[in-house]
């Protein structure tokens, strides 16, 4: 940016009231999902009443917030996104099911035309799910960042977390579960996998299911396993919520005093959030970059390694250092070849290549492995980028 | 989001043809993605007279209309900015009219707990009182600019416009903004 603007009072007064940070909270960002969410609902009735009012009659289900998947428009039909903000949301899978995806949920629900095989991509949140009986040749596959699961016919939960932990549990029936980089196995009715996590439905997630989607199931099928032991896959602790309530410089202070005091797995997460108001409210990559890196190497095993990493890279590009951007990606990829951020990555690849070498070969080979996710926010400019790089 | 920091590196995407198959955007994946684009500069280009919350749901909810419009000839963050510039002003000139006819009735004073935050605060208002005197093309230039630290090639890709008239338009934004500050303070000198 040119500053050769001479003016010291107006560029000091300017300064200043740049200072007021005008980022929105995590509560803003669910308000206003749940207000757009609530204006969508009555807009989408208002037309379509006639038509979506028999599903939801013969689903039971007339008070439920429920999208049927047959109604998703045929463009749509092979891909859609569960995204739930506040509140518990109930998802009819038009004959195939029942899903209630939790507050904060995110995941991708997608059907292969072909076979008639549904997957279900759990990236963060909890999902209870009751899947009818269905053909062996067209399986509901369910994943997440720690496993997939071949479903034929049960009523499960699925807990996932950010830092790529997730959890299975199996109320009804059973569930053949594959570990990433494991062996397969069964887990049936009143089993967990792992068998030491404490993921439970909540009674509202029940109570919104219903009993006739539940087959019997009740909430002591997924009562956890007594004593309840620490265990890697509970959720990480609540923050000190004097931090959170601060902001800019402030925040981080309280952030980093936390860091130096309390337990290992606090002090991480605590370590984490200064980086990212670093970043991210203050626009400081460089200080963001200094502080996950501190994070790094005093907890290079810590459940948030990831995240770190992931946003090492972030920061690394916007101080345009592209070399040492392109070296963490590439660790990345080695250790997570099929990750959750693995396509981003491969598009943030791509894009350095093409604009630093101009190596459209590889750049195009980057493309397309960013584009193993085709709905993905990035798609469509890997593809328009793709056929631009000659 | 990773992906959005590489966004400002990539080469000029309005070299692709309009008529590029692209794969349906979700509106959740746009919220996810760009909440806090939309919630900042409805913010910024806002100031204190509107509620950037507000001005956000509004941007949302014309998203949810004409997501399917949206054809990638653009950057979705040139399409969102322009969205939430439409907003904005329909918002500023809602609360210009609100102001008119309710006789000054004032938006309530945000809490202040510091004499540092009251200095920020001050400083804040007297900003938007001399931008909101400018042109709005000028104003928003200035916005971007200076509080969003963008360069000018950034503000004409998110503004769809010529490098060189983002730079025009900046430089006069600064003079005029100078020149209102400086007959201000010998109004006022205390300001």
């Amino acid at each position: 940016m040119n500053r050769a603007w001479e003016d010291p009072n107006a560029q000091e007064l300017v300064r200043r009231a740049a200072r007021l940070r005008v980022g929105a909270s995590a509560s803003a960002r669910a308000r206003v999902w749940s207000a757009i969410e609530e204006r969508r609902t009555l807009e989408r009735d208002r037309p379509a009443r006639r038509r979506i009012g028999w599903l939801m009659f013969g689903a039971g289900a007339a008070f439920a917030a429920a999208i049927a998947f047959a109604l998703v428009p045929r463009s749509r039909a092979s891909e859609m996104t569960i995204s739930a903000s506040a509140e518990a949301a109930t998802l009819d899978l038009a004959g195939e099911g029942r899903v209630v995806a939790g507050p904060g949920t995110l995941a991708r629900l997608s059907r292969d035309e072909r076979d008639h095989a549904v997957r279900l991509t759990v990236e963060k949140g909890t999902l209870l799910a009751h899947v009818k009986p269905r053909p062996k040749s067209a399986p509901f596959v369910i994943e997440t960042p720690a496993f997939t699961a071949r479903v034929v016919g049960t009523v499960l939960r699925i807990a996932a977390y950010a830092d790529g932990r997730a959890s299975i549990v199996v109320g009804h029936g059973a569930v053949l579960v594959t570990p990433r980089g494991g062996s397969p196995r069964v887990v049936r009715d009143g089993e967990r996998w792992p068998a030491d996590s404490t993921d439970a439905p909540s009674k509202d997630e029940l109570s919104r299911m219903g009993a006739a989607d539940l087959e019997g199931t009740d909430a002591a099928a997924f009562a956890p396993p007594a004593p309840s032991l620490p265990s890697p896959t509970r959720p990480i602790a609540p923050e000190k919520p004097g931090c959170a309530a601060l902001h800019g410089e402030e925040a981080i202070t309280c952030w980093l005093r936390v860091a130096d005091e309390a337990d290992p797995l606090r002090a991480e997460t605590a370590l984490y959030q200064a980086g990212w108001i670093r970043m991210h409210e203050l626009g400081d990559a460089a200080f963001a970059l200094g502080i996950w890196e501190r994070q790094r190497s005093r907890f290079p095993q810590g459940l948030l390694r990831d995240e770190a990493q992931t946003s090492i890279i972030d920061a690394l590009v916007q101080l345009h250092r592209t070399r040492a951007a392109e070296t963490e990606i590439a660790d990345y990829l080695r250790t997570h070849p099929h990750g959750l951020r693995s396509s981003e990555l491969h598009f943030v690849r791509a894009t350095l290549v093409r604009a630093n070498d101009g190596d459209c070969r590889r750049a195009r080979h980057e493309f397309d492995l960013a584009l193993a996710h085709p709905a993905a926010p990035w798609a469509s400019r890997a593809r328009a980028a793709r056929a631009t790089c000659q | 989001m990773l992906f959005a920091s590489i966004l400002r590196i990539m080469p000029a995407d309005r070299e692709k043809p309009r008529s590029q198959p692209t794969a349906p955007l979700a509106l959740e994946d746009v919220y996810r993605d760009h909440f806090d684009f939309v919630f900042r500069q409805a913010a910024r280009l806002g100031g204190p007279a509107i509620d950037a919350e507000d001005a956000a749901q509004e941007v949302f909810m014309v998203v949810a209309r004409k997501l399917e419009t949206f054809d990638a000839s653009s950057l979705i963050t040139t399409w969102l900015y322009g969205i939430t510039l439409n907003i904005v002003r329909a918002q500023r000139r809602r609360a210009r009219i609100r102001r008119i006819f309710e006789l000054g009735e004032e938006k309530s004073e945000v809490p202040v707990r510091s004499l540092d935050r009251a200095e920020v605060l001050d400083a804040h208002r007297i900003a938007y009182e001399i931008l909101d005197k400018l042109a709005p093309k000028k104003r928003e230039a200035f916005i971007l600019a200076e509080f969003e630290g963008l360069s000018c090639e950034e503000i004409a890709q998110l503004t769809d416009s010529k490098t060189e008239t983002v730079w025009s338009r900046l430089h006069y934004a600064r003079k005029e903004f100078s020149d209102r500050l400086a007959a201000r303070t010998r109004k006022d000198p205390s300001s």
